[in-house]
């Protein structure tokens, strides 16, 4: 149980169209992703909400539904508490938050023949108040942590002129932070993967955060990606060590510009160039490298777990002919594919990336 | 008369890879090791400890003093000074397979 929640929450998994569940387990959610939306949120409808990312004192409660009443859950509530004069900002996130849980929670009912291997299966989430113990101190009574809030100075800018010099890329639901990547960047991305073969690469993507003042918006521009060092590179896999991540920092105080991490990129490559059952492998020229897999959803949390964070993909299909570029970044706690806009691209080669495809949430 | 004083622990700055995540870390007795400051930070930073696979996470403390990753063991007596400043990083991996 979090401090910022004071309930005890319990997965229902039910079979569809069953009135009875198959099973009921406690769930312990983690929480920090939907208060870091919920914090960003907050900054977002409130040009005068200063940028200063501080999670500590948000707190979170299950709001009710309206069919089947307490104490199964419609939606979560985040309240962020008020700040000099800007009010509290309430943020409901979904309860496909639970979602993985859920799948979590479906397996032992797959092995054990209660589910069938890919059945559809319907989850409620439910809610019990609980008194909340001191979340101060650590386990060792010694020592004491103290978050500490870190504001960022986003620079004025206007988003109006970055928009006339750039093309929109991907799904474009309204609620996203607009993010800016220079078509430079995307190319030496590009270039990177090239040469890495048929490794996976990648990088960190810094810049800087901006706010259009004449407008209130908030806006992240990607200024440079830093390619990885003493990274292990390997067919599936990228391994960023202590070391890559000491590199980036040291090459980040060298370029001088205060810039700020914002996300990471990495590759899929064309994984089948390299296998030799490729001739015969029924799932040539099927797969898709266009992903984001629970690997890289474990390192976005763990080292990009601010909400405005993103990251960039970059995949080869099958046959090799082209590479896809895909933004994910958080959306209400989840990863999601979204949208981004890209600087310096000649209309004419814009219109034929115009894509439809329709955001997939992780 | 001879007065003694009782060393009561130093403070540190911890933040993330990131530098998006701080804590101040005080009282942090001179005999506890890096792996237990580390350890003792990483719920406060709301930073997860194990990997996707269930795993323990490797997060490494780089002082920034220093320039250099700290182990583990090392004690913080011997190894850091009031006020420094660590940074944790992890030893982690993107790719594998879509789920």
């Amino acid at each position: 149980m979090s401090i910022h929640a004071p309930y005890r929450f319990v997965l229902e998994i039910s079979r569809q169209n069953a009135k009875e569940p198959l099973d009921v387990t406690p769930v312990d959610p983690d929480w920090e992703p939907a208060l870091e939306w919920a914090n960003l949120e907050a900054i977002r409808r409130d040009p005068n909400r200063p940028v200063v990312f501080d999670t500590q004192n948000a707190r979170i409660e299950p709001a009710w539904s309206d069919e089947l009443g307490s104490p199964y859950v419609a939606k979560i509530r985040v309240t962020v508490p008020p700040i000099g004069t800007c009010r509290a900002a309430e943020v409901d996130i979904p309860v496909s938050y639970f979602r993985g849980l859920a799948r979590a929670a479906s397996s032992p009912l797959v092995k054990s023949g209660q589910l069938a291997d890919g059945e559809i299966f319907n989850y409620r989430i439910c809610a019990y108040p609980q008194s909340c113990g001191n979340g101060d101190r650590v386990a060792d009574g010694s020592l004491v942590v103290e978050t500490l809030p870190v504001e960022i100075a986003g620079t004025d800018r206007s988003i109006d002129e970055l928009l006339a010099g750039s093309s929109h890329s991907g799904p474009d639901p309204a609620e996203w932070l607009p993010v800016f990547i220079p078509s430079g960047v995307l190319e030496e991305a590009a270039e990177l993967m090239t040469e890495a073969g048929s490794a996976e690469t990648g990088g960190v993507l810094i810049g800087h955060f901006h706010r259009d003042s004449s407008q209130g918006v908030l806006f992240l521009v990607v200024t440079a990606q830093i390619p990885v060092q003493y990274a292990r590179q390997e067919l599936t896999r990228l391994t960023f060590t202590p070391e890559t991540w000491a590199a980036v920092d040291g090459a980040i105080s060298l370029r001088g510009r205060d810039e700020i991490y914002l996300g990471w990129w990495h590759t899929h490559p064309n994984w089948c160039a390299a296998c030799d059952k490729r001739d015969n492998c029924e799932m040539a020229g099927k797969l898709s490298a266009d992903f984001f897999s629970d690997h890289d959803v474990a390192l976005h949390r763990a080292v990009f777990p601010r909400a405005y964070s993103v990251a960039l993909v970059l995949s080869s299909d099958c046959h090799a002919n082209s590479i896809q570029r895909s933004l994910y970044g958080w959306w209400r706690g989840m990863i999601a594919s979204r949208g981004y806009h890209i600087l310096g691209i000649p209309l004419a080669i814009s219109a034929q990336m115009e894509g439809d495809a329709d955001a997939e949430i992780f | 008369m001879i007065a003694t004083f009782e060393k009561r622990g130093i403070g540190l700055l911890v933040r993330d890879v990131s530098g998006q995540k701080k804590v101040e870390v005080r009282n942090v007795p001179v005999d506890s090791t890096i792996g237990e400051v580390v350890q003792g930070s990483l719920p406060k930073m709301g930073l997860p400890n194990t990997d996707v696979e269930g795993r323990p996470l490797n997060y490494h403390a780089r002082l920034e003093r220093e320039g250099r990753h700290l182990h583990a063991s090392e004690s913080v007596g011997d190894a850091l000074r009031d006020d420094d400043q660590l940074v944790l990083q992890p030893n982690i991996q993107a790719g594998g397979r879509s789920s």
